[in-house]
This record gives structure tokens, C-alpha cells and sequence, in this order.
């Protein structure tokens, strides 16, 4: 740690990449002149207190000062924040003193390489008192590098269990910051989450610590402009802990990485009661275990200055003042650590990311309600039909010129193209979901002592937005399946197939046909296909004495009531939920099937659409009626052939298929359409739903299309039969048939005959 | 009975769209009355009540609309040019549902006054007149003012295509 010594005696500009101080400079200047435009905005109206935006230049000033070791800097920027936090009235006089002595001192150091000191300054803004004495906890700051001033009692340390605000309204500060924040804040858990898993693999890699991190670091900065001061606190500590393990002090390990994520599952939980809370009367509910989280975390943040991370601690503050902020440690390869959440997109951010293990690509991104997303993608969805109805009209293409019909080809590609585009705007990468099953099975793993090994793979396809979210409870069942009861208990049994002692769990995502395949795969014992079997015919779900085959013996575990934990767990496994699972899925109109060899391990395959909008059917017609059949549910589509139909009772038809015998509906006659059936043409289209087949009799196929699904309309949706409507490329509305309610409502009347 | 309160009167005091289901006028609230199109094409949905006369795409939504005549009982009569589908917003939870109601022929817009509107006449009306919640004289005219609310409350139609079923 001598090395900090050395660097402060070569002086700042010799440690730090000259190109981001360089850029660091540079905007400085036109921040400073928007500062000082804030400032004047003060005075003049004094009333107002601090905006926010001035807060929030000084701190990311200040951070990206410290980062960059510009002590004085940092200093005189959390003097000023200090006082803008007060609001008390002159104090422009000081903003100004302040914001001239930082322009003379960049000058300075753009010619020089060092600031210019900052004594006077400080004493010029501390001048009429307790400026600094506010530091604690309110304050944003207190940096990660508290262990400074910390050694002779750190302020954040000491109101260490009784720290509540329960009751708080959190409507006193600015709403809407509070509601961006608690927005950003999901984001920035989501990764340290991410970041801690990795950590967890590897407790010495260095880049992930720093994502965790910067990720708790940013949420302390703006909680601190919030009235979230618990959140500032609780980010604050776990933020110290990480401080300590960064500078090698401790190893985050055990009951440490406990901490630090029991830390985040409570910024989880206060960030959705706050959530609650600006929904409800603004009161925030109590959360029992905060004092102690904040009192062990605190703990572990400033307590054992002995040891050797005390030592190095101590020994990297120079006795003349404060540690510089996350000089760039050469030990832990830690590189430079981004200290100015506040402006994601600042360049600083992306200068500062190649400090270690690879760049990282910042996409832009623009927040967007997600209601006004749909109705855009609904338009675009509109302008498509309208301009097709416009190109593909008749009586255009009878009297089109020739120019006219090149101004139309070119209508048509854009629009398509528009479409296109709003559709991509829907789609999100399976990652966040795939993040938290890392979660998921670290706990499984903790839980049922299993030692398990997770991968997932492919966490960058796409999917619709609304899958994304509802894909997860899904994916949480079966992976908690698959650690529970996939995966064998006794090592030993592993180790007698030739296995290793860790099981072995896969999650992955990828494009299949214009689907999305969403696989399950575990090492384990594999279904136990016997003791499924023995459970179905207990329950009377197979006739005993009868063996189905391997595949229909897999699907009994979706069967309702199969799954209720003791039955089947005691023997096998598997079936926990798995009818909920199932139904989940073709919400989503996805499919899921099972392959299990036995002693090798099981993969579930789900099938998803790319879209919840957008289906392919198969567009068949009626009497003078059009109907649509999505092609998910379909089978085969056959002519029958004389001699291939039969009659039941002089009612009920049933058609030959595959050597069964399943009811042919003729729609029709179920559906009363208008216009008489034209024998020649007729096609039965064979559907299948949950294992049941029927053929529904069309009078012709017109062909497949991609659907845009619509509801019918609050009244009339939900019409037996019928999953909704789609608007065809003329402009008319034609209903899209609901296999599974048909086939329910017109078997079920029947009775049990047709289980053929 | 035969006159309503004052007050229920005032109530009904406003801008009227009237239209033509017969010989008959009918008065919608104006506030109520999204938009009218002309005839547009319409899919039957099988299995619904026998008023409701499919659905229609309106600029890329799927409503359903319900023929008027049907759903008081009066005489078919075959759509002309003159036959419009009025989308009405009905009253549904804390949103409102857009339904179109096919009407032979829209008149005008009136604003009607209190001294223009009695009660609804107890004799010579059949069971079902809640949905009328006045009648609106004009010197040679009566206009039938009518709560398209309760003329297709909710869950009316979901329960007829429950039946059907």
C-alpha cells in the first residue's frame, strides 16, 4: 500500500489515464456554468431550497473526483453539498466562491496536474458552523473510503441498531425522484445481485466486487436525495463492508456473502414498501429486521481495525488528510472503480469500464411508460392492416399507374418495416429471469444441501416482454424440481453411476423455428417412471394392468393433483406444482414436454412464441363464415375418405386417425354458419389439446397467416370456443377458435365414449 | 308517477343525439357517443346472443356491436344506406367499453331543456323500460330517451352466451 505514497509524491496526473482526466476537464467547464446558473436560481428564489440537479452535480463531482484522486476536489464538493443541504439563505455567495475557486483549480490542473489547495475554501464554507458535522447519515456521501476519517469514530457507524423510519411519509421529498429511484433501483439490485453470484464462484475477482459495488454505491447517492434515509444507510454499510473487502481486508466469504446479500433482499424490500407506499397512504410499513441487518452490517463495515485490512487501511491514509478516493489499487487489479452513478451515461463511465475483465458495451436507453409502448406497437399493428387494405384493394390495382404502384411498393415496405420494429420494441433478453434462478438454486443449494452446480446459457434471446415476466414463476418450480428431486440426494448413488459428487443443473434459452426454446436440463436420477405409474393407478388415472408408454407416463406429473408434494416426492420426485406449470405455459400459448433417461437426468423443453400477440393459423372456411385454427394446437390436416368416418347413434361422427377413433365436429352445423358445405373440398383439421384429439371439419383451407390476436371485446370475449379475434389482411374480423374449450365442450357432453 | 321530480328531470337536461330505429326517434347522450360509422362489415360470432350481431374492426380494434332492433324486438328490416353503427362507450368498472349498436338512420344533435322532458308513461309500456329514462317532446316529434347503460347492462350479453352455449 506504500504505493499511495509514491503516487501522491509523483503527483495526480501521473497515476491517472490522462485521457479521462482530459475528459473529466472538458465538462467541467460547461457544468460549472450551468452550476452557477442554479446557484443564481437560489437567490432568486430562496424559497425553493436546493434543486436537486445542483445536489446532484456536486456529488457526482465529488465522485468522479475521489475517483480520479483529486482530493481537495472532493472535499470542497461535499462542503457544498453539505450546505445546499441545509438551504440555508446566502449561501449563494458561497456557491459562488465555490464554483470560481473549482474553475481556477481545473485550470490549474489541466497546466499543472495538481489542484490548487482547498484550505481556504473549506474554511470559507464550513465559515458559519456545522457543515460538516451534518456528514452522517443524511448525507450521500461519506464515500466508500470511509475508513479515513472513520478510524477515530465513523459517523454511519454509530447510530448503528436503532436506525428506523417506519411511519415516515415518503411523500415529504421530491415524488417524483423518489419514484424514478425506486425504478432505477430494481436495475441496479438486479445487478449487484448478478454480480455477488460471481463473486460467490470466485470471492478474489476483482470486477465483479466493483459491480456490486458501484451498484450500492449508486443506490446510496440518490437515496440520499430521497426521504429513503434507511436506504442510504443500509447502502451505506453494506457499501463499507465491500470497501473492506476491496482493499483485501476480508475475504467475502460465508457468513460475510450472507450479509452482503441479505443487504440486497432488503434494499428489495424497501424499495417495493416504498413502492407500496407512494401507492398508499405514503407510510412505510415496518420492517423488523432492519436494525439488526444495520447493526451486523455496520459490524462488519468498522469494527476490527487490528487485523491485517485495518493495517493496510491505516497504512494507505497519509497523516496530512483523508484516504484519496479508490486510487486505482495495482494489488487487487481492481483498475479504476466508476464513482458517479448519478449520470449513467456519463463518458467518465464508459472511459473508466475497461479497468478490468473486458469492456462493457453501454447501450442508450430511454425509459418509456409501458402503456404507451403498447399503443404504439398497436398502431403500427393498425397502419400495417390499413396499408395493406389500401395496396391490396381491387379497384386500386385495376387503375394503379405505374408510379403510383412504385410510391405503394415503397408504402408497403416501410410499413412493414415499422412492424417490424414495434415488434423488437416488446422484446427484452431472458437475463433478468435467468439472474434470479442463479439466486434460486444458491439457496436450494443452501437449503437442501445438495451441492449443485447451475449454468445457464443463451441469456440474450429475446422474448416478449410480458413472457419475460411471466416466465419466471414457471422456471422457479422447475428448477427448485430439479435441484429438490432431480438431482439424488445420496452422493453415493451419483458416484455408483459413474457421476460427479455436484449435480449438474443447465438453463437455456435459444431460437428454434420462429419459437423460443427454453430448456431445463439436470444430471440426475432421471423420472422414475415406475413409481408414476404405480401413483396413477392408485389414483385411477390408468387403468391397472395397463403400461402406456414412456412419454405418456412423463406427462402424468402435469396431471392436477398428481403433484401435491408427499405423494410422488417420496418415491421420486418431480410433480411439485407441475400442473401449474403446465397451465402457465399455454397462458403464454407455449408448450412444455418432458425427455428423461433414466440414472442420466431429465430435460424439460418449453416452448414459447417469440410474441403473446402474434400466432400462426391456419385460416379455413365455413359455410360463407371464415374461422381461424392456431397452428400450436394443430396435428394433421386430412381429407377424409370414405369409409374413414363413422357414426355414432346416427349423431356423433368420428373420424379414423392414426388408428383411434376421435370425434369429427363439423363446424358448421356446431357453429350454425350460413351457406351450405361443399362436400369436394372438405378438410378435417386434427387438433390436440392436453392429450385429447378431435378433427374439426372445415369446408376449404385458405391458408396459413401470421394472426395478430385481439380480444372480442370485454362482453363477448371469453365466448366458449373462442380465444378472440384476429383482423385479416382485408380489414374484416374473423374469430380465432379456442381448441381447448371446444374440444371440453363438445367431448365432455358425450360423455366418456370417445377416450379412444 | 306519471311525471318525474323536478330534479330527475334537470338531470336528464343536455345534448341529445337522436337517431331512427322505425318510425321511432330515440335520444342518446351525447357525452356517451364515441363515434359513428357507416356500415361496416360484420363477423358473427357464433354462440352469442342472438342481438348481438358480431364484431367489426374498428381501425385495428375488435368490438362488438349489438342490432338495436333485435334487442328491443321490433321487425327485421334489411341494412341501407342510412344504417349506421354508433360506438357508444359504456359504463364497465372503472373504464369505459366501446360497443357499436346498429341504428337505421342518426338525425341530429338537440339540446334538450327540463320543460321538454316528462317521465316515462307507466300505461302502454311493456316490462322492460327501465332503459328509458324520459321522453322528450318537440312539437311534432317524441323523442324516446333512452340509458344505453341499462340497455346492455353488464354481464347481459355474457350471461345470454353463457346460455347459448
Amino acid at each position: 500500500m506504500e504505493r499511495n505514497d509514491e503516487i501522491r509524491a509523483g503527483g495526480i496526473a501521473s497515476l491517472v489515464d490522462d485521457e479521462i482526466l482530459g475528459d473529466f476537464l472538458s465538462r467541467q467547464k460547461d457544468l460549472l456554468d450551468e452550476a452557477e446558473g442554479m446557484a443564481l436560481d437560489i437567490e432568486r428564489d430562496a424559497a425553493g431550497g436546493a434543486p436537486a440537479e445542483l445536489l446532484r452535480y456536486f456529488h457526482t463531482v465529488k465522485g468522479e473526483a475521489g475517483l480520479l484522486g483529486l482530493d481537495p476536489v472532493a472535499r470542497v464538493c461535499h462542503a457544498v453539498e453539505s450546505r445546499l443541504q441545509e438551504a440555508r439563505p446566502g449561501c449563494t455567495d458561497k456557491l459562488l466562491a465555490a464554483t470560481d475557486w473549482m474553475r481556477q483549480t481545473f485550470d490549474r490542473i489541466a497546466a499543472t496536474g495538481n489542484p490548487l489547495p482547498a484550505d481556504e475554501i473549506l474554511a470559507a464554507l464550513e465559515d458559519d458552523g456545522n457543515a460538516a458535522g451534518r456528514g452522517g447519515t443524511a448525507d450521500p456521501d461519506a464515500g466508500p473510503s470511509d475508513s479515513a476519517p472513520g478510524a477515530d469514530g465513523d459517523p454511519a457507524a454509530e447510530p448503528s441498531g436503532d436506525f428506523v423510519c417506519y411511519g415516515l411519509d415518503v411523500r415529504t421529498g421530491d415524488i417524483e425522484l423518489l419514484r424514478d429511484f425506486l425504478d432505477e433501483s430494481a436495475d441496479h439490485l438486479a445487478a449487484a445481485e448478478d454480480a455477488l453470484l460471481e463473486l460467490e464462484h470466485d470471492p478474489r475477482a476483482a470486477e465483479p466486487l466493483n459491480r456490486v459495488f458501484r451498484a450500492f454505491h449508486t443506490i446510496k447517492g440518490v437515496a440520499g436525495f430521497t426521504s429513503m434515509d434507511h436506504m442510504t444507510e443500509l447502502a451505506h454499510r453494506a457499501e463499507g463492508l465491500l470497501d473492506r473487502a476491496r482493499k483485501g481486508g476480508l475475504e467475502l466469504v460465508g457468513e460475510r456473502m450472507d450479509q452482503v446479500f441479505g443487504a440486497v433482499d432488503a434494499m428489495h424490500r424497501l424499495v417495493d414498501d416504498a413502492g407500496r407506499a407512494l401507492k398508499g397512504d405514503g407510510r412505510l410499513e415496518r420492517f423488523e429486521k432492519l436494525p439488526a441487518l444495520l447493526a451486523a452490517l455496520g459490524d462488519f463495515a468498522s469494527s476490527p481495525r487490528g487485523d491485517a485490512a485495518g493495517d493496510s487501511a491505516a497504512n494507505a491514509v497519509p497523516a496530512d488528510g483523508p484516504a484519496p478516493r479508490d486510487v486505482p489499487d495495482p494489488e487487487t487489479g481492481g483498475g479504476l472503480i466508476v464513482l458517479n452513478p448519478l449520470v449513467s451515461d456519463a463518458p467518465a463511465a464508459k472511459a473508466a469500464a475497461p479497468g478490468a475483465g473486458g469492456s462493457v458495451q453501454v447501450r442508450k436507453a430511454v425509459r418509456v411508460d409501458a402503456e404507451r409502448l403498447d399503443n404504439l406497437v398497436e398502431a403500427l399493428g393498425e397502419l400495417v392492416i390499413a396499408e395493406a387494405m389500401v395496396s391490396q384493394s381491387e379497384e386500386l390495382r385495376r387503375h394503379v399507374p405505374a408510379h403510383l404502384q412504385r410510391h405503394l411498393d415503397k408504402l408497403d415496405k416501410i410499413s412493414r418495416e415499422m412492424q417490424e420494429i414495434g415488434l423488437s420494441l416488446r422484446m427484452m433478453p431472458v437475463r433478468s429471469v435467468f439472474q434470479k434462478m442463479h439466486r434460486l438454486v444458491r439457496d436450494l443449494d443452501r437449503k437442501t444441501g445438495r451441492r449443485v452446480d447451475f449454468f445457464t446459457s443463451g441469456e440474450d434471446t429475446e422474448l416478449d416482454r410480458a413472457v419475460v415476466d411471466k416466465i419466471g414463476d414457471p422456471l422457479v418450480h422447475m428448477i427448485r424440481n430439479a435441484v429438490d428431486h432431480g438431482i439424488e440426494a445420496d452422493v453415493e448413488q451419483r458416484r455408483r453411476a459413474g457421476k460427479p459428487d455436484r449435480g449438474r443443473i443447465e438453463l437455456r434459452a435459444r431460437h428454434q423455428g420462429g419459437n423460443i426454446c427454453i430448456e431445463i436440463e439436470d444430471d440426475g436420477a432421471g423420472l422414475d417412471r415406475d413409481a408414476i405409474l404405480a401413483k396413477a393407478v392408485e389414483r385411477g388415472l390408468v387403468p391397472a394392468g395397463e403400461r402406456p408408454s414412456d412419454r405418456e407416463i412423463d406427462n402424468l406429473i402435469f396431471e392436477p393433483g398428481f403433484s401435491t408434494a408427499a405423494e410422488v416426492t417420496d418415491v421420486s420426485g418431480r410433480g411439485v406444482g407441475m400442473d401449474v406449470v403446465r397451465r402457465n405455459i399455454e397462458d403464454l400459448r407455449g408448450s412444455v414436454v418432458i425427455s428423461s433417461r433414466p440414472g442420466r437426468g431429465t430435460v424439460f423443453s418449453i416452448m414459447l412464441p417469440l410474441t403473446l400477440g402474434i400466432i400462426d393459423g391456419m385460416v379455413v372456411r365455413v359455410g360463407t363464415e371464415t374461422y381461424i385454427v392456431p397452428t400450436l394446437a394443430m396435428v394433421r390436416l386430412v381429407r377424409p375418405e370414405e369409409g374413414e368416418t363413422a357414426t355414432l347413434m346416427e349423431r356423433d361422427r368420428m373420424l379414423s386417425f392414426a388408428g383411434e377413433l376421435i370425434p369429427l365436429l363439423h363446424l358448421g352445423e356446431i357453429f350454425d354458419a350460413p351457406g351450405g358445405s361443399s362436400a369436394r373440398d372438405e378438410v378435417a383439421v386434427v387438433v390436440e389439446d392436453g392429450g385429447r384429439r378431435v378433427a374439426l371439419l372445415a369446408d376449404e383451407l385458405i391458408g396459413l397467416q401470421q394472426i395478430v390476436i385481439k380480444s372480442l371485446g370485454d362482453s363477448i370475449q371469453g365466448t366458449p370456443g373462442f380465444a378472440g379475434g384476429a383482423i385479416l389482411s382485408d380489414g374484416r374480423v374473423a374469430p380465432i377458435l379456442d381448441v381447448a374449450s371446444l374440444i371440453r365442450t363438445a367431448v365432455a357432453p358425450q360423455g366418456a365414449a370417445p377416450d379412444a | 308517477m306519471a311525471v318525474m321530480t323536478a330534479d330527475r328531470v334537470a338531470a336528464r337536461e343536455g345534448m341529445y343525439l337522436t337517431f331512427k330505429l322505425g318510425n321511432e326517434e330515440y335520444g342518446l347522450d351525447i357525452l356517451k357517443i364515441r363515434e359513428i360509422d357507416g356500415m361496416m362489415d360484420v363477423t358473427r360470432v357464433p354462440r352469442t346472443p342472438d342481438f348481438v350481431r358480431g364484431v367489426v374492426n374498428l381501425r385495428g380494434r375488435v368490438i362488438p356491436v349489438v342490432d338495436l332492433r333485435r334487442r328491443f324486438g321490433l321487425d327485421e328490416s334489411p341494412d341501407t344506406d342510412k344504417t349506421c353503427i354508433m360506438v357508444v362507450q359504456l359504463s364497465r368498472g372503472d373504464h369505459g367499453m366501446p360497443m357499436g349498436i346498429i341504428v337505421d338512420e342518426v338525425c341530429e344533435v338537440l339540446d334538450l331543456t327540463a320543460d321538454q322532458i316528462s317521465g316515462t308513461p307507466e300505461v302502454g309500456v311493456s316490462c322492460e323500460s327501465d332503459f328509458i329514462t324520459g321522453l322528450a317532446k318537440l312539437s311534432e316529434r317524441v323523442i324516446i330517451l333512452l340509458d344505453i347503460d341499462a340497455v346492455l347492462p353488464e354481464g347481459h350479453i355474457e350471461a345470454v352466451s353463457r346460455l347459448a352455449d
